[in-house]
């Protein structure tokens, strides 16, 4: 008999690539108040971009493993389509926040902004990290999901993450709010493309927080399931 | 001569099933790093002697006597032939089969080659076509028993043990009856299927020894302590140290059925050799089920290693948990197929209870292209290996 049962089982876990690959969405939007504050102090980001292009990148290739894993088996524990949708979601992230470290890297402001404004800034951005590490916690909660067997204790621990990215998530689109009614509030101060990039900055941000939340909430699908 | 042949050619036969067919049957325990290869070796060295002294006459019967009505076995020059043939054409298959990476069964392929002697020798109502019946379904069903067992394991670990608020505790209650279970299946089969002993009897000293076992196991258990505060690894690392004990289940059982697969022709073409003809009954003798054992023994300690690192480098993904499930499952189905003295496949079981613990939702994922192509060689093997088989009997009956 050949060696044949190698192959019925995967050689990498999909879902410890999940994780794998939403750490490094992690470490990618642990960038974000860092280039924030270089940004507002008028020094170079580039390298930081760079850094998150390189991560993505890394996350990208994850994701062709993930698929290809599927692509040949089958007999989940759950919808194949459910972590494909979790993969999307994770890459959606990363895709955010890599967008606004370019976004940084492209414009400078001529005058330095309102204290106010850049706390708000600055506030929000730390929200957004909040939310995606609540999201990388939620998705390693699903490994120990599925190491329990669906343990009703587990799926409680998975509903109570995914309650606190939801809360953080309404904070975010409130924060995101305000700070664009401050903004527009500023139309006579502000240059107008100053304040129209403001406006895509925070939207880059909210995008981030928003796919943060869709992947806490398909874990929490998963689990009730 | 025609005796050294035989015994040569069952050995390396017997060689060659320690060499690959353990490392399917022990590389779940591998994968998941309870035994490393070289323990994997030593314990299979041991256990598949074991098992095939202890178990590997029911099996080694129906390969013998079951497969060809014994009205068309009366000429010993002819049945002669045949045994060697079959041995030669199933061996000969299985080399190709190899060569070309089909996942085809030792146990098939034997059970073909004497059904193609059989054939060759007098037309198909040479066939015990009953017996044939039931070992053909029992190839269906072994793999399909497999499945459920490895389910149902799977299921009760899940409610008893991993869904419990407190794992780490369900566990340490859980340890008396896992460790009795496996000793009261393994005594009871040999108490009443080899021993011969009588049902109450039989009961009552598997019970004593089960419970005996059960209890030093439960001590030993009892003083490894959690590590850290995860319950789970907690968990794993009991199964891990239960594993070792499935392993060696798995080893019995594969020893006690695959003997059959190198010893069941030999046997015959001893039987000829000394009694000059073929009686209703082959005895079996213990010397020729040791040498079977030894053979698998040999193969899996000289080249089972290399090949079970590879397995086991494989399914590393494979936790302790579903891998006690997978093996303990694999080994009850094909011990109880031994005592029934029905030749099955055990690398075929395995992939029953894989599937099984999968369908549980406890392992990820399983690729079924693996499954359709053991389909197809099972489909191909038989006929062939009997065609084989046939060609070999005409030609070694024109030298002898």
């Amino acid at each position: 008999m050949t060696r044949f049962l190698g192959k019925l089982f995967p050689q990498e876990s999909p879902l410890k690539l999940l994780y794998e690959h939403a750490r490094l969405v992690e470490k990618s939007a642990e960038q974000i108040p860092v280039a924030l504050g270089k940004f507002l102090r008028h020094e170079p980001v580039e390298d930081l971009a760079q850094l998150v292009d390189k991560l993505e990148d890394e996350a990208d290739e994850i994701k062709v493993r993930i698929r290809e894993v599927y692509s040949k088996l089958k007999f989940v524990y759950f919808d194949r389509v459910d972590l494909l949708l979790i993969l999307h979601d994770q890459d959606a992230v990363i895709d955010a926040v890599d967008d606004f470290l370019k976004m940084l890297c492209i414009y400078r402001f001529d005058k330095p902004l309102p204290k106010e404004l850049t706390d708000m800034l600055f506030e929000l951005a730390e929200r957004v990290q909040d939310a995606i590490k609540f999201m990388v916690e939620s998705v390693h909660e699903l490994l120990k999901l599925v190491e329990s067997s669906f343990s009703p204790a587990v799926v409680g621990e998975e509903n109570a993450l995914t309650q606190k990215v939801e809360s953080d998530e309404s904070g975010t689109d409130r924060l995101s709010l305000a700070l664009a009614k401050k903004v527009f509030s500023l139309k006579n101060v502000l240059h107008p493309v100053d304040i129209m990039y403001l406006e895509k900055l925070t939207r880059l941000l909210t995008r981030a927080a928003d796919h943060a939340e869709n992947v806490a909430e398909k874990v929490r699908m998963i689990a009730k399931s | 001569m025609i005796l050294l042949v035989a015994f040569i050619v069952g050995f390396l036969m017997a060689f060659s099933i320690g060499a690959n067919d353990v490392a399917n049957s022990m590389s779940t325990a591998v994968g998941s790093r309870a035994i490393t290869p070289r323990q994997a070796v030593m314990i299979a060295a041991v256990l598949e002697f074991l098992g095939a002294v202890m178990f590997g006459s029911h099996v080694v019967t129906t390969i013998t006597k079951g497969i060809i009505k014994v009205e068309f076995m009366n000429d010993p020059r002819q049945v002669l032939a045949g045994a060697l043939a079959a041995l030669l054409g199933s061996s000969v298959w299985i080399l190709l089969a190899t060569v070309w990476g089909m996942p085809v069964s030792t146990t098939h392929s034997i059970v073909g080659g004497m059904a193609g002697f059989g054939i060759a020798n007098a037309g198909l109502h040479a066939i015990n076509w009953n017996k044939m019946a039931s070992i053909v379904i029992s190839w269906v069903l072994s793999p399909i028993v497999g499945w459920l067992l490895a389910y149902t394991v799977f299921k009760i670990i899940s409610y008893v043990i991993l869904r419990k608020s407190h794992p780490a505790m369900a566990m340490k209650r859980s340890i008396p009856l896992i460790i009795f279970t496996t000793f009261f299946i393994v005594c009871l089969l040999f108490a009443l299927k080899t021993l011969k002993v009588q049902f109450d009897r039989a009961l009552g000293w598997s019970l004593i020894i089960a419970a005996v076992i059960g209890v030093l196991g439960t001590t030993f258990f009892r003083k490894i302590q959690p590590a850290g505060s995860d319950e789970y690894e907690y968990v794993e690392s009991i199964f891990k140290r239960l594993q070792i004990m499935t392993s060696c289940y798995v080893s019995f059982s594969h020893g006690a059925n695959d003997v059959a697969n190198a010893i069941g022709p030999v046997a015959l073409v001893y039987w000829i050799v000394s009694h000059g003809n073929v009686a209703q009954k082959v005895g079996v003798p213990m010397w020729l089920l040791a040498l079977g054992g030894l053979g698998i023994s040999a193969g899996a300690l000289l080249l089972g290693a290399r090949v079970m690192k590879t397995v086991g480098e494989e399914i590393t993904e494979l936790n302790n948990s579903r891998g006690f499930c997978i093996d303990f499952s694999t080994a009850s189905t094909v011990l109880f197929a031994s005592v029934l003295g029905l030749p099955i496949s055990t690398t075929h079981v395995v992939v029953g209870s894989v599937v099984g613990v999968g369908t549980a939702r406890g392992v990820e994922l399983v690729n079924v292209g693996v499954l359709k192509n053991i389909l197809i060689s099972w489909f191909a093997t038989v006929p062939v290996s009997a065609l084989v088989s046939a060609g070999f009997y005409l030609l070694i009956l024109r030298f002898i």
